[in-house]
């Protein structure tokens, strides 16, 4: 897609696409910063074990509640446990975890997004099911179902997916009833096409790069959920550290040791950070249609 | 305009029915026996029975349904499993502080959002408009609970200027209700005035660039005219939409923000409740802010109508 918009100089071989996005990228100072630190996050938690120098669920008695010292680069919480490898290893869950919601969620509201807007039967009932969905508070639905899975890893990434799959569907839903009309649908289906390869061929390119946006805000919002879920005390069980969870531990010291509170706050906050305005950039490159609202 | 009150309620019907659908399924298909999830794992066999019977769980799913729904229409919410309360005076108990947050943290958004976006827009590319958006983003991403926290530490703990914690009703003073309520206002509000911001300056950015503007600029309106009578009320309708939509954003910051400043209001009710297991409470509070939301986007819906006359259902 981007490629057919940049001009074309000459009549040599046209740009691999790796090349134009990588140009894209290196032209864009928010979009190159924010994959930077969202890059440079991401490395610190998969170097979790070789960055920490304590294990995050080893107790030191002696050294409970201590600011940053050399030994711990972050400080030590109530217990005495090494901060920096806490928020290391929350970090990782949550990157996980929101890399598991972006790509469910995506993949759901595609296969329910396409049969709404392709099927005409099912449209109906199936916008007026996501409509109620979308009514009920994302976070408050989040927690009934967490409260009654269990906190394990399968009720936390459905918790988390289920209220994001509506929006998708619905931007699917659109992009697949504007795309039908278009006269290169229409022959195709005249020509005896059958459905499925319609769809595959000619309707779902077109609902990519949208979808692409969507996922990175779907990954901001499910570290923010899981993190939430965490400091109200629903989150993973407590031998797990998870950003949310440390903050919640945090409290009760908070005014002896903000920083308990405080940096795992600086990480979430960069992270999410990083990864919406990663998706602002993105958004302004392949989506023109709404690239207008954030840059004009 | 009483026509399209009434076909705006007929189309509230359907959704208000899948939501409680949606809200009565999710015990029914959670994995396990229900009453004993309900009942802990430390329960008896009779004390699990005693559940199963009082929730009418031992009966078919058709009949749980057709007697949740009609105790659903008589305003009905279910009963506490602890307090043996209904779960309407639970909610009723508990209204006036969440209340109070989140109409605050609305007026708030709308107060410091509105102005910013429109300036923005106006100052469109400027130094002014992104430092707004920079600011903005920030505000998105930063998550309200480490706002909540950054705000006591300074204006409570160092500053000593506002109370750390707590909510004092509107009946025992003005002074302490305004002092105990900044906080958890602005920490409320932050990304809700971070949305508001980007969406009125979306919307007034396309405004802009109609040709009645440049009619009005060219005929000497002046500048503040054009802004805030011509263009606004045209970008109005997006604005507005989108205060709607963001309700749940809202609501879920309401259960956030009464955690951070440990404030009884709704929000709270329902970590209270799933902390204690008390699920029918947990439906019953996610049932109210539902319709609350659906309640308020109706509301909205004909609002449209007072804002552009051009609008008819």
């Amino acid at each position: 897609m981007s490629s057919s918009s940049l001009p074309s100089h000459s009549l040599a071989a046209p740009p691999s696409q790796l090349r134009v996005a990588a140009t894209a990228v290196l032209k864009d100072p928010v979009m190159l910063g924010s994959l930077l630190l969202l890059l440079l996050l991401v490395a610190v938690t998969v170097g979790a074990p070789l960055l920490a120098q304590h294990d995050p669920g080893a107790l030191t008695p002696r050294a409970r509640l201590k600011p940053s010292s050399e030994v711990y680069w972050l400080g030590t919480d109530s217990l005495g446990r090494d901060l920096l490898s806490r928020v290391l290893y929350g970090g990782r869950l949550s990157i996980t975890l929101a890399a598991l919601v972006s790509a469910i969620s995506v993949a759901a509201g595609l296969f329910i997004g396409l049969a709404a807007g392709y099927v005409r039967q099912l449209d109906a009932p199936i916008m007026r099911l996501m409509d109620g969905i979308m009514a009920i508070p994302g976070l408050l639905l989040a927690v009934a179902m967490v409260a009654l899975g269990g906190a394990n890893i399968v009720t936390m990434v459905a918790a988390i997916s289920v209220p994001e799959i509506p929006r998708i569907a619905r931007l699917v839903r659109s992009v697949v009833l504007s795309v039908r009309e278009e006269p290169y649908v229409e022959a195709s289906i005249g020509a005896g096409t059958p459905a499925l390869k319609v769809l595959w061929r000619h309707i779902m390119p077109s609902t990519i790069n949208p979808l692409v946006v969507q996922a990175t805000f779907v990954c901001a919002a499910a570290i923010l959920t899981e993190a939430v879920l965490g400091f109200l005390g629903l989150g993973f069980p407590p031998e797990i550290p998870s950003l949310g969870s440390i903050i919640a531990e945090g409290r009760p010291f908070f005014q002896r040791a903000p920083w308990i509170v405080l940096y795992p706050g600086v990480f979430l906050a960069l992270l999410i950070l990083a990864v919406n305005m990663f998706g602002d950039a993105l958004r302004d490159r392949l989506d023109p249609r709404l690239s207008r609202q954030s840059k004009g | 305009m009483l026509e399209i009150i009434l076909k705006r309620l007929l189309a509230a019907v359907p959704v208000m029915l899948i939501v409680a659908t949606v809200v009565f399924l999710l015990l029914r298909l959670a994995p396990g026996d229900p009453a004993r999830v309900i009942a802990g794992d430390m329960a008896s066999e009779e004390a699990i029975a005693q559940i199963r019977t009082d929730m009418g769980l031992d009966q078919s799913i058709g009949t749980q349904y057709v007697r949740w729904m009609a105790a659903l229409l008589q305003g009905d919410l279910g009963q506490s499993v602890q307090t043996r309360q209904s779960v309407a005076s639970l909610i009723k108990a508990r209204l006036g502080p969440t209340f109070s947050l989140a109409a605050w943290a609305i007026l708030l958004t709308i107060a410091a959002a509105v102005p910013l976006g429109v300036l923005a827009a106006w100052r469109h590319r400027s130094i002014t408009d992104r430092g707004i958006m920079a600011g903005a983003v920030l505000a998105f991403s930063v998550p309200a609970f480490v706002v909540g926290y950054l705000l006591i530490l300074v204006f409570a703990v160092k500053l000593d200027w506002l109370p750390v914690q707590g909510y004092s009703p509107l009946a025992d003073g003005v002074g302490e209700y305004a002092a105990h309520l900044v906080l958890p206002t602005v920490t409320l509000a932050m990304v809700f005035v971070a949305l508001i911001t980007r969406i009125t300056r979306a919307s007034m950015l396309d405004v802009l660039g109609e040709d009645f503007v440049r009619t009005a600029r060219a005929k000497g309106v002046t500048e503040r005219i054009v802004l805030f009578r011509h263009a606004l009320r045209n970008a109005a309708i997006p604005i507005v939409t989108i205060v709607g939509v963001a309700l749940t954003t809202l609501i879920s910051g309401v259960v956030v923000t009464e955690t951070i400043f440990n404030i009884a209001g709704v929000g709270r009710l329902i970590v209270d409740s799933v902390l204690a297991r008390d699920y029918p409470v947990v439906q019953g509070t996610i049932l109210f802010f539902s319709f609350i939301y659906v309640f308020i986007n109706l509301m909205i819906d004909l609002a449209y109508v007072a804002l552009d006359p051009r609008i008819r259902y």
